[in-house]
C-alpha cells in the first residue's frame, strides 16, 4: 500500500459498511420512525406540538398559519425538509386519519379521497383541547429537556401524555430492518383498560379486551374477526381484516344497489372507485350498472346501482375480494423503550404508560412541592416582617443601599437572603393589615398543601390515584362511542354463505329459456286439474327441462352434442311463475347448433373413498356410458366432453348412480329393459359407450332410471295425450343390458308416444308441463299403480291440441345433507 | 498505513453488502439488534 496517502486514511469497507449502516439504521428508528411507547409520538410529532406550544397556539387562540409553524419547528427543533414537518402536521388534522386530531386545522387539509392539503401558506392551525392534554404540566419539569440541534433553546424528549396516546391515535412507520403498524384505539376503552391495569397489573389479555374490544378506526369500518385481534394484543403481531360498511337499497324496476357508507381505515375513495370501474370494465364484476359518489358534507354515500337478477350479496363478496372494500391489516405493536425498538402486547404498552405516567405525577409534585416550599419560605419572611414593621422601616431607611439593608436585615431578624430580598421587594399596599391577613391565609393553606403534597410522594398508591384520576377527567371529555364494529364472524366468506341454501324449481324452456324458481310458488292440485299457468312461453315454445333443487347445487348442462357445462343453482336468475327467465345460452358459452337436452343437479361432489358415484348417460339411440363423478367437477366455462357421441345420435338423460344400482331405459313405442349398472364399465368423459336396449324401427329412447336394487318404487310412465300410470318396479325382471326388453306401456292412439319415465314412491308429488306451458302438480298417490302391460289413466286433462312435453318429479326430500362448499369454477378462456 | 483496520476481506464485505442491502429483511433486523450498541452518531 502506498504511503504517500496524505490525509487519506484506508478502512476496510465491510467495516465502514457495518459502522456507517448501524448509525444510520439507529438514527432512523430511534430518531425518526417510529414512535415513543410512553406518548405515541415520534419526534417531529413531538416537535410540532412543543413549538405550537411555546408559540402560544392554544386551542382557545386564533389560528395562525401554518407556514409560521413550519418555520418555528424547522428553525428550533428539526432540521429536515419542510415538506416532511407540513405532512405529518396536516396528518394530526386530519380527521380520518387521527381517531382524536392533535391539531385543529383551518383550510383544506385534504380528504379521504387523497386530494393534498392546500400549501402551508393558505392553512391555519392551533392545538386541538385534547393536544393540550398531551402537553399538560410540561412546564413543571415532569419531562426531560434535552439541547436541540443548534444548542439554542431545549426540547423535551417526550409529552406527558395526559392520556394513551399510542394506543388511542395508533402509528406507522418504516424504519431499517422494521417496520410499525399499530391501529387506532377507542379512548374511553384504552383509558379504561389502562384504570384497570393500574388495579390490576397481572390482568390477563382476555380480561383487557373484555374492557378494550380492539381496533377502533376514525373512519368506521367493520373488522372481521377477533382472532387477529387476540393475536396481537397478546404478542404484539396480527393480521386485522376490515370491511367497508354497506347496505343494500332497493331500486326501481326490480334492482338493487349497493350503499358504501364507511371504508376501511387509509382506503383511498377516488382510488376504489376507479379500481371498481375497471373491473366491471373488464367485466371482472359484470353485474354492476353504475357507480355515483353522492358523498357530501354530511358524510360518504357511494352508490353502486347493479343490473336485474344481480344478487347484491355475491356482487359484495366480489367487491370485498378484488377491492380495498376489503383490506388486512398486519399489525406490528413496534414502538421505542427506553430508546431501543420493541415490539410489545397491549398489556406491556399500556403498562409502559402507566409508569410513564407515574413519574409524571411524581416529577410534577416535587415540582409543585418544591415551589411550594420555596413561597412558603418567602412568606414566612413576610410574616416575621409585617410583625417588626417598624423595625424593618427604620432599618430600611437607615441603610445607604439596598446592600446594607438587606445585610442589616438578615441579620438583626435572623432572615435568609432570598426573605430579605423578597422583604425588599414589598410594595407598600402589601404593608395594610388586609394584606397581612392575606399572606398569613396563604401561608396556611401553603403548609397544608405541602403536607399533602409530601403525603403524595411517600405513597405510591396516592400517585395511582391521581394517575386513575386523571384518565378519568380525559376519558369524561373526550371520550367517544366506538365506530368501528368488531363481528365474531372471521370464517371466509363464500357465495354459499351469502346465499341461503332453500329448495328451487329450475326451469328451461325448449328453446333454452332458464330461470329459477322458489318452491313455495307452486300449491299442490288435485289430480286432473287444469294447472296453473307454469310459464310464459312464446309460441312453439315450452317447458322442456323442469327439476327441483337446492341454490347450492352444481347444475350439469348436457348438450345434444355430447358435452358438459356447469352452472350453480343460485347464478341461475330467478324470476317469477309468469316470467320467461333468462337465454342459458348467455349463462353458458353454448355454441349456436347446439341444444341443452338433459340438465342434472349434483348437490355435491365430495365422496367418500370406496364410495364413488357415477353418471350414467343413455342416448336416444339407445348407447349407454357411465363415468365416475369426479370426472365432471371441474367443468370449464366453455364446457367438456361427456360422451363421445356417434353421428346423429343426441344424449336423452343422464343419471347420478351409486355403482350398484339398476339401470331401466323406456323407449317412445313403450318398451323398457332393466339390467344392472355393473353391465356397464366404467369409461372415462370422451368415451362412446355400450348399448344399452336394441330398438325396433322407428323407436327411440325417452328415459332412463336408475334405483337401488330394493327399490319399492314404481315406474310411472307419462304418454303424451295426458295419460299414464304407475307399475311397481318388481314387475321389470333384470334382464342384461343390449336386449330389445319388455312393454311398459301399450303405446295406443288414446296415449300417443310415451313422453317420459320416472321413479316415483306415494309421497311423491310430480309436475307435469304441456307443450303450452301449463304446469300441473300431481300427488303419486292419487295415481293407480296398475300391472306393467296396460294402458293407463288420465292424469292431466289437457286443452285442445296441447300435449304433455314433460314429466318432473317434486323431489319431497327432508333432511337433505348439506353441501360442502364448493368454490366457484374460475374463468377460463373458450377452448 | 494499512495498521488502521487490517487487510481487506473481500468475503468480509461481501457479507456486510448482501446482508445490509440485499433483499431480504430479517438478517437486516438481526444484524441491527446484535449491533444496536456499537452506534456512534446518532442523527437525531
Amino acid at each position: 500500500m502506498p504511503d504517500s496517502l496524505g490525509n487519506i486514511i484506508p478502512r476496510d469497507i465491510g467495516a465502514e459498511m457495518r459502522a456507517s449502516y448501524i448509525d444510520y439504521s439507529m438514527s432512523v428508528i430511534v430518531g425518526r420512525a417510529l414512535p415513543d411507547v410512553r406518548d405515541g409520538l415520534k419526534p417531529v410529532h413531538r416537535r410540532i406540538l412543543y413549538a405550537m406550544h411555546t408559540e402560544g397556539l392554544a386551542s382557545n387562540k386564533k389560528y395562525s398559519k401554518c407556514a409560521g409553524v413550519v418555520g418555528e419547528v424547522l428553525k428550533k427543533y428539526h432540521p429536515h425538509g419542510d415538506s416532511a414537518v407540513y405532512d405529518a402536521m396536516v396528518r394530526m388534522v386530519q380527521e380520518f386519519s387521527l381517531l382524536h386530531p392533535l391539531i385543529d386545522g383551518q383550510g383544506n387539509f385534504g380528504s379521504v379521497d387523497g386530494d393534498p392539503a392546500a400549501a402551508y401558506r393558505y392553512t391555519e392551525c392551533r392545538l386541538s383541547k385534547i393536544a393540550e392534554e398531551m402537553l399538560a404540566n410540561i412546564e413543571e419539569e415532569t419531562v426531560d429537556f434535552v439541547p436541540n440541534f443548534d444548542n439554542t433553546t431545549a426540547e423535551p424528549t417526550v409529552m406527558p401524555a395526559r392520556f394513551p396516546n399510542l394506543l388511542v391515535n395508533g402509528s406507522s412507520g418504516i424504519a431499517v430492518g422494521m417496520a410499525t403498524t399499530i391501529p387506532p384505539h377507542n379512548l374511553s376503552e384504552t383509558c379504561e383498560a389502562a384504570i384497570a391495569l393500574v388495579k390490576e397489573p397481572r390482568m390477563e389479555t382476555k380480561d383487557l379486551m373484555k374492557i378494550m374490544k380492539g381496533p377502533d378506526f376514525p373512519t368506521g369500518g367493520i373488522v372481521r374477526g377477533k382472532t387477529g385481534i387476540r393475536d396481537y394484543f397478546d404478542t404484539g403481531r396480527g393480521s386485522v381484516r376490515i370491511q367497508a360498511r354497506t347496505d343494500i337499497e332497493d331500486l326501481k324496476g326490480n334492482r338493487q344497489a349497493i350503499i358504501v357508507t364507511e371504508l376501511p381505515y387509509q382506503v383511498n375513495k377516488a382510488t376504489l372507485l376507479e379500481t371498481i370501474a375497471d373491473l366491471v370494465r373488464d367485466k371482472k364484476i359484470p353485474d354492476i350498472s353504475d357507480i355515483r359518489d353522492e358523498s357530501d358534507r354530511k358524510g360518504m354515500r357511494v352508490v353502486i346501482e347493479l343490473k336485474r337478477d344481480a344478487n347484491a350479496n355475491v356482487v359484495l363478496n366480489q367487491l370485498y375480494k378484488h377491492t380495498a372494500m376489503e383490506t388486512s391489516m398486519g399489525v406490528i405493536m413496534l414502538s421505542l423503550v427506553d430508546g431501543r425498538p420493541r415490539v410489545l402486547p397491549v398489556r406491556d404498552m399500556l403498562g409502559h404508560y402507566i409508569q410513564h405516567r407515574k413519574q409524571v405525577t411524581v416529577r410534577r409534585t416535587k415540582f409543585e412541592l418544591r415551589k411550594a416550599q420555596e413561597r412558603c419560605h418567602i412568606l414566612e419572611g413576610l410574616l416575621i416582617a409585617l410583625k417588626n414593621i417598624d423595625k424593618v422601616i427604620k432599618i430600611i431607611r437607615g441603610s445607604k443601599d439596598s446592600e446594607e439593608a438587606r445585610i442589616k436585615l438578615i441579620s438583626e431578624l435572623t432572615l435568609t437572603k432570598t426573605q430579605a430580598q423578597a422583604i425588599l421587594d414589598m410594595r407598600l399596599h402589601q404593608l395594610t393589615k388586609l394584606s397581612a391577613g392575606d399572606i398569613e391565609e396563604e401561608h396556611a393553606a401553603l403548609v397544608k398543601r405541602i403536607g399533602e403534597l409530601k403525603a403524595i410522594l411517600a405513597d405510591v398508591k396516592k400517585v395511582l390515584a391521581i394517575v386513575v384520576k386523571e384518565l378519568e377527567a380525559v376519558k369524561a371529555a373526550f371520550g367517544k362511542t366506538r365506530q368501528t364494529q368488531i363481528t365474531s364472524d372471521a370464517t371466509e366468506m363464500t357465495l354459499e354463505d351469502l346465499i341461503a341454501k332453500e329448495e328451487v324449481v329450475i326451469s328451461i324452456s325448449n328453446q333454452g329459456y332458464i330461470k329459477r324458481i322458489p318452491l313455495a310458488t307452486y300449491e299442490a292440485q288435485g289430480r286432473g286439474g287444469k294447472g296453473i299457468m307454469g310459464a310464459e312461453v312464446k309460441d312453439e315454445d315450452w317447458i322442456e327441462h323442469f327439476f327441483t333443487t337446492d341454490t347450492h347445487a352444481t347444475l350439469l348442462f348436457f348438450t345434444s352434442r355430447g358435452r358438459v357445462f356447469a352452472l350453480r343453482a343460485y347464478e341461475v336468475p330467478e324470476a317469477g311463475r309468469a316470467s320467461r327467465g333468462r337465454a342459458a345460452v348467455n349463462l353458458l358459452s353454448i355454441s349456436g347448433e347446439e341444444r341443452i337436452t338433459e340438465t342434472i343437479a349434483i348437490r355435491s361432489f365430495a365422496e367418500k373413498k370406496g364410495k364413488e358415484t357415477f353418471l350414467v348417460m343413455c342416448t336416444r339411440n339407445g348407447t349407454i356410458k357411465k363415468t365416475p363423478l369426479s370426472g365432471f367437477e371441474n367443468i370449464r366455462k366453455s364446457g367438456i366432453i361427456a360422451i363421445s357421441l356417434e353421428e346423429g345420435d343426441v344424449l336423452v338423460e343422464a343419471q347420478h348412480t351409486s355403482g350398484s344400482d339398476e339401470i331401466l331405459i323406456a323407449t317412445k313405442d313403450g318398451m323398457s329393459i332393466r339390467f344392472p349398472e355393473g353391465d356397464v364399465r366404467a369409461m372415462g368423459r370422451g368415451a362412446v359407450g355400450v348399448r344399452g336396449i336394441r330398438l325396433g324401427e322407428g323407436d327411440q329412447v325417452v328415459g332412463m332410471e336408475s334405483f337401488a336394487p330394493s327399490s319399492k318404487k314404481s315406474l310411472l310412465t307419462v304418454c303424451e295425450f295426458g295419460y299414464g300410470k304407475r307399475t311397481d318396479l318388481s314387475e321389470y325382471r333384470g334382464q342384461h343390458r343390449g336386449g330389445g326388453g319388455v312393454i311398459t306401456i301399450k303405446a295406443t292412439d288414446r296415449n300417443g308416444s310415451v313422453i317420459g319415465v320416472k321413479l316415483v314412491t306415494d309421497d311423491d308429488h310430480l309436475m307435469v308441463m304441456t307443450e303450452k306451458g301449463k304446469a300441473v302438480r300431481l300427488r303419486c298417490k292419487d295415481i293407480k299403480t296398475i300391472s306393467r302391460n296396460t294402458q293407463g289413466v288420465r292424469l292431466v286433462r289437457l286443452e285442445e291440441g296441447d300435449r304433455v312435453a314433460r314429466v318432473a318429479p317434486v323431489a319431497v326430500e327432508l333432511g337433505v345433507p348439506p353441501v360442502p362448499p364448493v368454490e366457484p369454477k374460475p374463468d377460463q378462456p373458450d377452448a | 498505513m494499512g495498521d488502521h483496520d487490517g487487510p481487506q476481506d473481500p468475503a468480509d464485505a461481501e457479507y456486510a453488502f448482501t446482508t445490509l442491502m440485499g433483499d431480504k429483511v430479517e438478517p437486516r433486523r438481526e444484524f441491527i439488534e446484535r449491533h444496536a450498541k456499537e452506534v456512534k452518531n446518532l442523527d437525531i
